[in-house]
Formats: structure tokens, sequence, C-alpha cells
């Protein structure tokens, strides 16, 4: 890959030529040329072909002029893309007449060309500069004068909006309002950037105003969770059901679709369905078994069989109506004082009964003694057998009923309620500006001058927000309960103590956890696209992207990294990208993760037999089965299939979610990327190896940049502005590999020293696998073969017994010697 | 209370009023440039590895660890770690005697000269790099030479299978 260096970083060659030619596109069109004109045609060609000399370019002062060979290889590349020659010469002088020379030959190189016309230098020299912004952060320097003049001479003007900090989701919300407010007022974005976009239209730039922009931000967001997130509502707000039985209840209450979706996914849930029983319960010594014990005289005289059925009976009826109640006193709270009542009444009219006294108000820490007695009443007066199925499908239609009653008592104020902190998110806007510059200036001085009113305002971990909301794990990522700067010094950190968040944070959190439930506890990935154009570019390419990356994401090979290795070493990343994802693209995700686990097995088995049973029970006779799914799950339960094909099945069912704009993307990874060496993981700095491999690979596939987030919810500060094609993660363990790499001294993977970064680690990560358990440096096997001498690990291997002649060869492309 | 120049006195070598000598150290920059001491190393590794070649253990080859492997190169190159001998002749003799001892016959005129020319490159370093450097330099030769002579032998075998299964690649 060719680099473009610049005083503020470097793109590639083929994004600056990509952006250039499309923000010149743009211009011709606000313009009214005529397309496919002449002069519109030599304008693209020659943003395709202007830095062609550039490929020599290894820092330094940058070539413009072309040599004959060059000259003659453009001239076969347009003509066979169907252009003319009188448009080739032509586009051969714009491309060379577009800046001023830097040295002499530049210059003799440019006076041998004809003059091209004012107009179309114009647009060719706008498309060119606007292209090379890199720093968005910084913008307002960015352009020069001359931009905004030559600009002005065909009647557009220039604008922008920035954001301060990018949060992921939220962020990119805030994005779509925007731009829409701007192309109503018929501004085009022409460049994406992670904190803005850049907007060129006739007229003056509009003035956003707050209300507006509120309005137009719910409406993006009320369409994201109905678009990307209906179906994983339920996963969302259901929590545990000793913590916080709903994480986030006005996701369920938001409309009567909600929470139906929400009843449907928890009835579906084990901890409803079928509750674990433990044995001390069995016998009666603990929990609901003692209390049962205690009402039923013969208890030790009933078959296990029954006794675990009468358990789980009263378990799962319990925890229906945990959830339950919860949702109640979330409803409750939010003002529906008669909640209560109209649960009763519908309770009423199902059952022709009163509902026991204290049902609603049953918690999961009310004493099991209260807690079966209650138990006892309602299924005496439902008359339910001990089984759990039926009665659950009795209260099914209560459940569902009251529900509904209860939602649409309250479905604006939960709308209200996700839509609340969208307010604090209009704060994190610096350009445009929504109020007066000066009071907020006044505002803020007042602010100081008055001084602290109280000490001890708690503030969010992330943003340093006021905050209000307590972290959970399950929903914020795991270390809320640990140790952060901003608790008081010496203080104890206990279930109490815990770190806070900011309503605008707890949304992020709630955002992500409506597309995958689990996303705190894998990888969060940006990525920044490096052709950021406009939509036209974006639709052809970043878009394509999209698409490929879902479908590789959805298969689960997404973050198996030792497989992403194999493809680069045996050279199957060369071929196109579309080629590559074609045979990638597969499925969709499960819901059930396990169901679509014994569904990959299946097909695996299937594929092993030849979809013949008989023959598969053939070769393990131990199993009996009517079809193959039985068949899979017998084979799971008595440990006869193979851990490899138990890895393969798993990592298809497993899947990896991206949400994309033109701006950046977010790619929700479900797991850590860290391997296991027996029952420990393995450490810190090998895992970063492992991580910038996987993040090295995406920006390369993907012509973007990567960053990862650093702790689940980490913002991306408005500075940081893509310099290569991943930011190299700072640990000083990480140094003699980093040395060994020869990016001791870079922050970002170089674009021209990607291809053989990835090959390196592709084979690190090929010799830790050689290696194994038996012959690795244990949980830190990654960093330790990264740092010895290569002669050392075979030394190692030999001594073990693998020194085989593919890991000499692997050893060999890591190493430069 | 003492500010924190008085409170870190002591450490500096100062006791009560007189001053005690501090310990200096005397460190010399290495006279070898980072590149040029890479290719010294990878030069000698691959002489070195040249030379093994003329090496046939007494019996045939009957194990392959390290030990093995390394032969006489292994005991020179323990040798010049602690210093053994002070002329190159020294070293050159001392693994003659070895390849001699332990191998089918005695190295011939242009091996001897390899493993010369190896030694001299090796004092020559050695002078010009720090003690401290000394032994790490030479365990990296070490393995080094290990690296490529199991290699040299792995490509061996494949030359040997090929030839047996007339031209199957393993």
């Amino acid at each position: 890959m060719t680099g473009k260096w610049g005083r503020t970083g470097y793109q590639s060659l083929l994004a600056h030529s990509l952006n250039a030619l499309s923000v010149s596109l743009a211009i011709m069109k606000l313009i009214n040329w005529q397309q496919d004109s002449d002069k519109w045609n030599v304008v693209i060609t020659s943003r395709l072909i202007h830095d062609y000399a550039k490929k020599r370019w290894q820092k330094g002062k940058p070539p413009k002029a072309l040599t004959d060979d060059e000259i003659k290889r453009i001239k076969e590349m347009l003509l066979e893309m169907g252009f003319s020659k009188k448009i080739i010469e032509k586009s051969l002088d714009l491309a060379l007449k577009d800046e001023t020379p830097g040295n002499v030959d530049d210059a003799l190189a440019m006076i041998k060309r004809a003059a091209p016309t004012p107009d179309e230098q114009d647009v060719a020299i706008l498309g060119d500069r606007l292209a090379s912004i890199k720093d968005f952060s910084n913008i307002e320097h960015q352009i020069y004068g001359d931009t905004k003049h030559l600009l002005n001479r065909f009647g557009l003007s220039l604008t922008y909006h920035r954001v301060g900090i990018v949060r992921g989701i939220t962020t990119l919300l805030l994005h779509k309002a925007l731009i829409q407010i701007h192309q109503e007022h018929e501004f085009i974005p022409v460049l994406y950037f992670p904190s803005g976009v850049l907007y060129i239209g006739k007229d003056t730039a509009p003035k956003v105003n707050k209300e507006r922009l509120l309005k137009t931000l719910k409406e993006e967001l009320k369409g994201f969770i109905e678009l990307q997130a209906s179906s994983s509502i339920g996963q969302a707000a259901m929590g545990a059901v000793n913590q916080t039985p709903l994480k986030a209840p006005e996701y369920a209450l938001m409309s009567l679709d909600a929470i139906q979706k929400f009843w449907h996914y928890a009835l579906g849930q084990n901890v409803i369905k079928s509750p674990a029983v433990h044995s001390v319960e069995l016998k009666g010594k603990e929990g609901i078994g003692r209390e049962l014990s205690k009402i039923i005289n013969i208890w030790n005289t009933i078959e296990e069989g029954e006794r675990e059925a009468l358990i789980k009976l009263y378990k799962g009826i319990h925890h229906l109506f945990v959830y339950f109640n919860a949702l109640l006193k979330a409803v409750i709270e939010w003002g529906a004082k008669d909640a209560e009542e109209t649960v009763s009444k519908v309770f009423l009219n199902i059952f022709g009964k009163l509902a026991p006294q204290g049902l609603f108000s049953l918690k999961f820490t009310t004493k099991k003694a209260e807690a079966v007695a209650i138990l006892t009443k309602l299924l005496n007066s439902l008359d339910v057998k001990n089984n759990l199925e039926n009665a659950l499908s009795l209260l099914e239609p209560f459940i569902m009923e009251a529900s509904n009653q209860i939602t649409q008592k309250c479905s604006q104020e939960a709308l209200k309620k996700i839509s609340e902190p969208l307010c604090m998110l209009l704060n994190d806007l610096v350009y445009p500006s929504l109020e007066n510059p000066k009071d907020v200036a006044q505002k803020s001085y007042n602010k100081y001058n008055s001084g602290k009113r109280k000490a001890g305002t708690p503030v969010c971990v992330i943003d340093g927000n006021p905050a209000e909301i307590t972290g959970i794990a399950q929903l914020h990522g795991q270390g809320v309960q640990s140790f952060n700067n901003l608790l008081a010094g010496g203080s104890q950190i206990t279930t109490t103590n815990k770190s806070m968040f900011c309503r605008l944070c707890n949304m992020e959190a709630q955002l992500r956890a409506l597309i995958m439930s689990r996303w705190a506890n894998g990888e969060i990935l940006f990525l920044v696209p490096q052709v950021n154009s406009t939509s036209t570019v974006f639709d052809e390419i970043w878009q394509k992207m999209c698409t490929a990356l879902e479908g590789i994401a959805n298969i689960g090979k997404i973050s198996d990294c030792t497989w992403w290795a194999e493809q680069i070493l045996e050279n199957k990343l060369n071929v196109s990208a579309s080629t590559l994802f074609v045979s990638f693209l597969a499925e969709r995700p499960k819901a059930n993760k396990y169901e679509a686990f014994i569904d990959e097995l299946v097909k695996i088995l299937k594929e092993e037999s030849k979809g013949d049973l008989t023959l598969l029970m053939f070769n393990y006779p131990r199993i009996k089965a009517s079809n193959f799914r039985e068949f899979a799950k017998k084979a799971l339960e008595q440990g006869v299939i193979s851990k490899e094909k138990i890895r393969e099945a798993s990592l298809k069912a497993s899947a990896a979610i991206t949400i994309v704009t033109a701006n950046y993307g977010v790619m929700l990874i479900p797991s850590r990327i860290r391997s296991k060496h027996g029952d420990a993981e393995e450490s810190e700095t090998s895992a970063l190896i492992r991580k910038m491999f996987f993040g090295t690979l995406m920006a390369r596939l993907f012509l973007a940049s990567t960053i990862y987030a650093d702790t689940p919810l980490s913002v991306l500060p408005a500075e940081i502005y893509p310099q290569g094609y991943f930011r190299i993660p700072k640990k000083l363990g990480l140094r003699p590999v980093l040395e060994n790499l020869n990016l001791l001294n870079d922050s970002w993977i170089p674009l021209e020293k990607v291809d053989e970064i990835l090959e390196k680690l592709a084979a690190l990560l090929k010799v830790e696998e050689f290696l194994g358990q038996n012959a690795g440096y244990g949980k830190d096997s990654l960093l330790e073969i990264a740092t010895r001498h290569r002669g050392m690990v075979l030394a190692r291997a030999a001594q073990a017994g693998k020194a085989w002649p593919q890991l000499v060869r692997l050893l060999d492309r890591y190493w430069d010697v | 209370m003492a500010s924190t120049r008085e409170a870190a006195r002591p450490l500096l070598g100062c006791v009560g009023e007189k001053m005690s000598h501090i310990v200096r150290m005397n460190r010399k920059p290495p006279q070898i440039e980072k590149a040029e001491l890479k290719n010294v190393i990878n030069k000698v590794s691959k002489d070195l590895a040249i030379y093994l070649e003329s090496f046939i253990p007494k019996g045939g080859a009957t194990s392959y660890t390290k030990h093995a492997i390394m032969g006489p190169v292994g005991k020179l190159l323990s040798a010049l770690e602690s210093d053994k001998f002070s002329t190159a002749d020294g070293y050159v003799g001392y693994t003659v005697n070895i390849h001699e001892n332990t191998g089918e016959m005695g190295p011939k005129k242009e091996y001897i000269d390899l493993l010369r020319g190896s030694v001299e490159q090796l004092l020559d370093i050695k002078n010009k790099v720090g003690l401290s450097r000394w032994p790490k330099i030479i365990r990296e030769i070490d393995y080094s030479i290990y690296f490529l002579k199991m290699k040299i032998i792995q490509e061996k075998a494949k030359a040997k299978r090929l030839r047996e299964k007339g031209g199957e690649t393993p």
C-alpha cells in the first residue's frame, strides 16, 4: 500500500484519489455541470491520476512530474476505462497543473503541458485540498482561506459539525441527525470523520436549532431501536433474577410489541422455564426445598423426581413473578399509581378469583417461607398439579394481558425515559454551538464565582458528567467494582461503592446491549474508513465493506485469530475482498446460542456421514437416536464428539456485530480476544499481541483505521485521527515485541508496513498454536515466543519432540535476520 | 520536618559532616554499531553452521539433542564465554582437538580456515562490546547456529525423502 504523507499524518494513495474524485464530483453536481460532459470527465480522470508519481515517494519532498513510463501506463489504464484520447491528454494537463511545483523537474513538466480551463482547475484543486484534510479536530486551521475563496467563486460555501468526544452508537445518532438537518438545507456532506462532517452547499450555512435537533435525534433513536434491536429487546431488558431482574425496564415497556418480545424471551429462559434444583434443596435442607418439606409431611418418602418437579414448579413461578413485579414496580415509580389495581383486575377477569395477597410484591429476597405460602395459595387457587410447564401455560395469558395494560399506561413515559439522556448528548456538540457562546462563558464564570456548593457529587467515570447510575458489571463491563481514580482515595471497594455512570453513558451501554446482550464481556473495535468522502463513494465501497463484515461476523470466524493467521500464511487474503467474502457469507446469527451450536454440530455430523444416520450410529454404537439433532445432543452428553468438531461448531455459532455509518463503525465482538491455557487466561501483554493482529487485519481488509476501546465504554477523544492502519497499544511489556517488528517509533502501524507486520504476527500466532500446551511457555506463551531467539524456541520444541519443518518455516517468517 | 534535599543526603553517600566518595561507573559506549554487530553475528553463525557440516560424530548421528547438534562448536562457544584462551590459535586448536576426538575424522583445511575467521571476528567484537553484553552475544550466536543447523538437517531429510518417494513432498 502506497502512502501519501502530509504535515498531519498520511493516507493511502488509493483512499486519497477516491476522496479527491468524489469531492470534485459533489462540487460539479452542486454547480450543475452536465454529467459526462468533457470537462466533467477531465476532472474525474485527473483526480484519479493526479498523485500517480507519489507511488515512488518515500518521505521527503513529494514528486509530481510523471516519467514517460508512468504516462504510458496512465494512458493505457484510462483507455481501458473507455475514455477518449482527447480527454486523457486534458486530464494529464490538469493532473500536472493542479498545484504549485515543488522543484525544477515538476516546474519543467508543468510547462510542457497545455493550460486547463480555470473552472476545471479550480474544481480539481478543491477536490484535492479538501480530500487532504486528515485532522478534523483542527478543522478551522486545516481549511485555507484560499479554498473558501475558490468555493465562493462557484457560489458555494463550507460548513461543518464537530463533536468533542466519540462515544459509539449515541454519537452515530447525533451525526445522523445533524446530517439530516444540513441536508434539508441543501448542504451535502462531502467528508466524514469520526468527530464530524464537512458540508458544501449553496447559500449560507444553516443555523441548527436545539429543539429541532432534539426532535430529529429522538426520531433517529426510535428508528435505530426498531431497525437494529427489535429482536433483542428481551435480552437487553432482562437481568439476573438474584441481582437486578430488569436492567432496563424502559426498553421492555416502550411499546406493546416490545413487551411481547420481552416475555417471549423471558419465558424461554431456564431461570423461569426450568430453574436449577440443588441436591440440598432436594433433601429439604435449604431454600424452597426446606420450606416445602415443612408443609409436606411425607417429603422424604416422595420420589426424588417428584420432589425435583415440585421445587422446579415453585421456583419457576417465583422467578416469573420476580420479573413481573419488577416491571410493575417500574410502572408505579413512573407515576401509574393504579398499576397494581389494574393487574389485580386482570387476574380476576382471567381466573375468576382474587389474586393471593402479597403476590404482586414478591421479590427474590422475600423470605422463602412467605414466598412458598403465597405461591401455594396461588397454585391451589389455580388448581395446578406438580408441573411447571402447565402452570406457565396457564399463567401466560394473564402475564401478557396484564403487561399489555400496564405498558399502555406508561409507554410514553418509557420512551421519554429512553430519550432523556439525549439532551446531555447535545453538550458533546462543539460546532455549531447551540447556545450563544457569550452565555456559555457567562454561565461558566458565574459557576466558578459561586464556588462549590457541596462536596462529593459523584461523577461519571467515563466522561465526568454528574453520575446517577451505579455500575452493573453485566451492562457496563467488568471492573465496575474495582478502584478507579474517581473514587475517594483510600475508599473501600464494596458492592455499595461501585463506579458511577451518567445517564448518557448508561444509555450508550443499553443501546449496545440491545444489539448484543453480552457486549460488555467482549471487545469493542472502532473502524474509521480511509475512504471518507461523499455518499456516492461511501455507498460503493464502505457499504460493501459493511455487508462483507456482517457476513464474516455472522459465521463466527471473526475473532478466531489462528484461523485468520492460517489464511494469511497461505496467501488466501490476496484475492479480492468480494471473492473472499462470497465464501464467507453463510448464515444469520441465531437467538439461542446453544441451539445454534447444535445446528452447526448437526451440519458437521451430516457432512461426516454424508447424510446417513445409520452410518453414524454404526460408527458410534453406544448412541441410539431417531434424528441427527437427537444424535448430536446425546453424543455431546456422552462426550464422544471430538474437541475439533466442538470447536468448529461453537466458532460458527458465535457472532460479532458491527454498526456502521459513513463516519465510523463500532464492532461489538462477543468475547475477549484472549486465548486460554488450561484454566488460566493468557497474560494481558500476550493478549495485546493477539489484539494487535486482529485489529490490523480488520483495518487491512476494509481499508480502515482501527482503534480498540480501552475499557468497554471508553470514548475516543476527538483529537485522535487515523495515521495508519492500527493504533499500537502502548505497554512497557510490549516494547521488545515492537522492537522486533520495527515499530518502536511508530504510534500507528504504517500503511507500507502492514502486510509485513500481518505476516509476522500470523507466523507468531501459528508458532504458539504449534507449540501447544506441552512446549509452550504457559499463559505468557505468545510474548515469550515473540521476544526469545528463534533457536531457543526451536530447542524447546525439540525437547518436546515438536521440531518439525513447519515450525522452522514459521520461525523463519517471524524473525528478521 | 527535614526538606526533601536533606532527607535524600544519606542516599547520596554523605555520612555526618564528612563527604564520602560517590561510586562512579565508567561506562564505555559500545564501539560497534547495532547493525554492524547484527551483520557479524549473522556471518559468524552462518560460517560456524557450515563448519559443522564437516563434523560427523563417531558412529554416525545417533541423537538430535542440542548438545549433539552443536558438536565442537558448542564447546568453542562455552570456552569463548568463559575466556578460556587469549589467542585465536588457542580456541581453534581446542575446537579442532575436540572435533578429532569426537568425530569420524578431523576437519579439512578450508573448514579450519572458516573456523579461524569466525573466532577472529568474535574476539574482535569481544573487544568492542562491554563485558556485560558478551555472554548475551554468545548466547545469541549459539541459538542462531542451532537454528541454522536444524534447518540444514531438515532440508537434507526432506531431500532424502523426496529421493526415496520419487518426488513426493512430505
